[in-house]
């Protein structure tokens, strides 16, 4: 019987080529459909393709005509463009793998009008929307980033100092810790000393000084001498040992002196911390310039910071650095998704790669931000250790429409080892957003003006610097919200600052943030925070000077018993450590003395010396 | 409709003129085509031999019907086993080469599903063999002369399912 089933060859040769001619004479518009399909998934509106060809021989891909709908207005496209023609490379898409050579855009415009509307059917019961994944980074980066708005309400209130609580002040911890570590070197000390036990030695040098003190050659005899000289001799290398371990153990008791000197010290700086941590508390507006500007402009500075940490994220997650395995869900279908594990080798394809893709932009309309752009991307891969070039690009302002504008975004990501990425973006005459005042009602338009962006990350590190300066601004107060001032006191402080504020034309903020992702820090510096700790300063200085000298007595009057409390248990263990050991020295120098000034007589005797 | 297209396949793969060993093989094979997602290139392969040798083809349809619902309860093992070999410094290179491999990499090997389910197929091929067999022929044993005898069963064997069956009867 024969193992091979002839019969089905020819059926089966038949339906392979019947599927490989469908498939070449359906790509085209399965590719259009996919594109379309997939595009409305992602965007929430239509995304229309005219046409779309994939020459499977050459590999050029053409997409023409796409429009893809702004979601939030569907009479309006967010982006159109005529032609993209991708260069695609066959070799590696035998392996799974997306080369593109070259990728030209032509005729790419933004917010062109659209000739029927891209909305698509809404559920009726749409699921409970979920924040956005960018929304998710932004809230993550700006819970650590805690600065408190300015506040001017507890000026005009009682101070009230009872809200600071013993326990969360760390003088007293601080005491605590000193007083423990004295009981301890205490212990130490007379351990060691016990351990050292000094007296017998002393006590026989001193006995052996007293026997001898009237003792002379005739009370002696010859031998008797020569014995004494030999008892002097061993008793004085006795002490000179015991001299030795003194001075050691005075050494390792001097140690710890220090270090309960460092813990006392240690506690009067912990004061300073808790006057200004029981200041926190009552939210005493300060007026130091450098602590006004985050105060300020925070809550909205680390919102737009937010959004270029959403962005580094992005980065990271979808160009991994190195040649390390890497994971992501696997492709959507009706059994479990799994997990797919990439492995990169050096001198072939990555996964994706774009080597060079030419891009000009046309933003319509007659806004500030309407004219040509043109955008040049050199290496953008998935798999940047693969391919071993960092990933470059450019953007710039070819021909504005309005007024003398200009705009250049250039960077790189170089992730073939340790990240690190760096963007230049300045925009120049384009119009900025109007900042909240935080805490103060408020808000500033800062109008068109320049806007420069500086971010530069390695490896963990991240740092960066975001400039916004106009000399055109509006100040803006919030009429329309219940007002703030409730009280006549506050009221002349808040007209007082906003005096000082509207007198500003020209405004400048510079947040520049530092640290890492998850230990971010924020500084924000801005002229404004001159003008309003001037105003502050003239409106509330005393009160404010009132307020912490208020807060300063409290403070002393909770730690002050228990911080003298531990100071003098720290100074008297350490006196009597140094004491004891003073006397025993004292004791030791002067047997020593006394056995050597006889040793001197001893060998003054012939046939002794 | 299905259930009866299910029996009618059980009933031709366990009657046919096949061998047992021929049954037996053929569902053995048809289990791939069930346990792991069926597009995946692999399939292509396991098909190509079931209609080209001359394994038993309802007992490869009959292989694969059972497998499916088994497939999807076994996900989650099939994920550990995969992610197992995934994560096995030792195997990295011969990964590496399957993913950088032009066609080879259509596979879809890296991924854990794809990867954990056919390593347990290929581990379970010869003891299914086996034990399909032996079913099979003590089914024809003592059952089938029993069966043969029912009004449905005849009823079954008459429809044109079964005449188009006969065109890949080894």
């Amino acid at each position: 019987m024969s193992w091979i089933r002839w019969k089905a060859l020819v059926p089966l040769v038949l339906v392979l080529l019947l599927v490989v001619g469908a498939t070449i004479l359906f790509l085209d518009p399965a590719v259009r459909r996919g594109i379309e399909a997939g595009g409305t998934a992602a965007v929430g509106a239509k995304v229309d393709l005219a046409r779309a060809h994939v020459g499977i021989l050459d590999g050029h891909v053409t997409l023409a005509g796409l429009q893809v709908t702004d979601p939030s207005a569907p009479m309006t496209n967010l982006v159109e463009a005529d032609a993209l023609v991708f260069d695609v490379g066959i070799l590696p898409a035998l392996s799974g793998k997306v080369v593109i050579d070259t990728v030209a855009a032509r005729g790419i415009r933004f917010g062109t009008p659209r000739r029927t509307s891209g909305a698509i059917p809404q559920p009726s019961d749409p699921a409970p929307e979920e924040p956005s994944a960018v929304r998710k980074v932004i809230d993550e980066w700006m819970a650590q980033v805690k600065v408190p708005p300015l506040s001017l309400e507890t000026l005009t209130q009682t101070v009230n100092v009872d809200a600071i609580s013993a326990e969360s002040l760390a003088t007293l911890r601080a005491a605590r810790a000193v007083a423990s570590f004295a009981d301890s070197a205490r212990d130490r000390f007379t351990a060691g000393y016990r351990a050292l036990d000094p007296r017998p030695t002393i006590d026989s040098a001193e006995a052996l000084a007293t026997r001898l003190r009237s003792a002379n050659l005739r009370t002696l005899g010859l031998a008797g001498a020569r014995q004494a000289a030999t008892d002097v001799r061993r008793t004085i290398r006795d002490l000179d040992a015991l001299d030795d371990k003194l001075k050691a153990f005075e050494r390792s008791t001097r140690a710890d002196a220090d270090s309960i000197k460092g813990r006392v010290e240690a506690v009067g700086r912990a004061r300073a911390t808790d006057y200004a941590y029981a200041k926190s508390l009552l939210r005493l507006p300060s007026f130091e310039i450098p602590a006004i500007g985050p105060q300020l402009f925070s809550p909205i500075i680390a919102e737009k910071v937010g959004e270029v940490m959403y962005w580094v994220n992005m980065a990271e997650r979808y160009v991994p650095p190195g040649m390390k395995r890497s994971m992501e869900q696997g492709p959507a279908r009706v059994r479990a998704s799994g997990t797919t594990v990439r492995f990169p080798v050096e001198k072939v394809y990555p996964d994706f790669l774009a080597r060079l893709a030419e891009l000009s932009l046309a933003i319509g309309g007659e806004g500030a931000a309407a004219g040509e752009y043109q955008a040049r991307i050199v290496g953008l891969t998935t798999q940047p250790a693969v391919y071993g070039a960092p990933t470059r690009f450019l953007v710039s302002r070819a021909e504005g429409k309005v007024g003398p504008r200009d705009a250049r975004i250039t960077g790189s990501l170089d992730h073939r080892g340790t990240p690190r990425d760096s963007l230049t973006a300045t925009l120049t005459g384009f119009p900025l957003p109007t900042m909240p005042l935080a805490g103060l009602g408020g808000a500033v338009a800062l109008g068109d003006g320049t806007s420069a962006l500086v971010v530069a990350r390695d490896g963990d590190r991240l740092g960066g610097r975001w400039l916004w300066r106009s000399t055109a601004v509006r100040w803006q107060r919030d009429s329309a919200a219940a007002p703030r001032a409730t009280t006549p006191a506050m009221r002349l402080v808040e007209e007082a600052l906003w005096r000082a504020m509207t007198r500003i034309e020209a405004v400048e903020i510079e947040a520049r943030f530092s640290g890492s992702v998850t230990r971010p820090e924020l500084a924000v510096r801005t002229n404004i925070a001159d003008a309003v700790a001037n105003a502050l300063k003239a409106q509330l200085g005393e009160e404010v000077r009132r307020a912490e000298q208020q807060v300063r007595a409290r403070v002393d009057a909770l730690v002050d018993q228990k911080a003298r409390e531990a100071r003098a248990k720290a100074d008297e263990v350490r006196q009597q450590a140094e004491q004891r050991l003073a006397e025993e020295r004292a004791k030791l120098e002067a047997q020593k003395a006394a056995l050597e000034a006889r040793l001197r007589d001893l060998v003054r005797i012939p046939g002794i010396g | 409709m299905l259930i009866l297209k299910f029996l009618q396949t059980l009933i031709k793969a366990l009657n046919s003129d096949g061998t047992p060993g021929q049954v037996g093989m053929g569902m053995a094979l048809g289990l791939c085509l069930g346990l792991s997602p069926l597009m995946s290139l692999h399939n292509l392969v396991v098909l190509a031999i079931a209609f080209l040798t001359t394994v038993s083809i309802p007992g490869f349809m009959l292989g694969w019907a059972i497998a499916v619902p088994l497939g999807f309860a076994l996900d989650p093992v099939f994920d550990r086993v995969g992610m197992a070999l995934l994560m096995n410094d030792g195997l990295a290179p011969a990964f590496t080469w399957v993913v950088n491999t032009p066609v080879v990499a259509w596979s879809r090997l890296n991924n854990s599903i794809v990867v954990g389910s056919l390593a347990v197929w290929l581990a379970a091929l010869l003891p299914a063999f086996l034990v399909f067999r032996y079913l099979v022929a003590k089914y024809r044993a003592h059952v089938f002369a029993r069966l043969e005898r029912l009004k449905v069963f005849q009823a079954i064997k008459a429809s044109k399912l079964y005449q188009m069956y006969e065109m890949f009867r080894p």
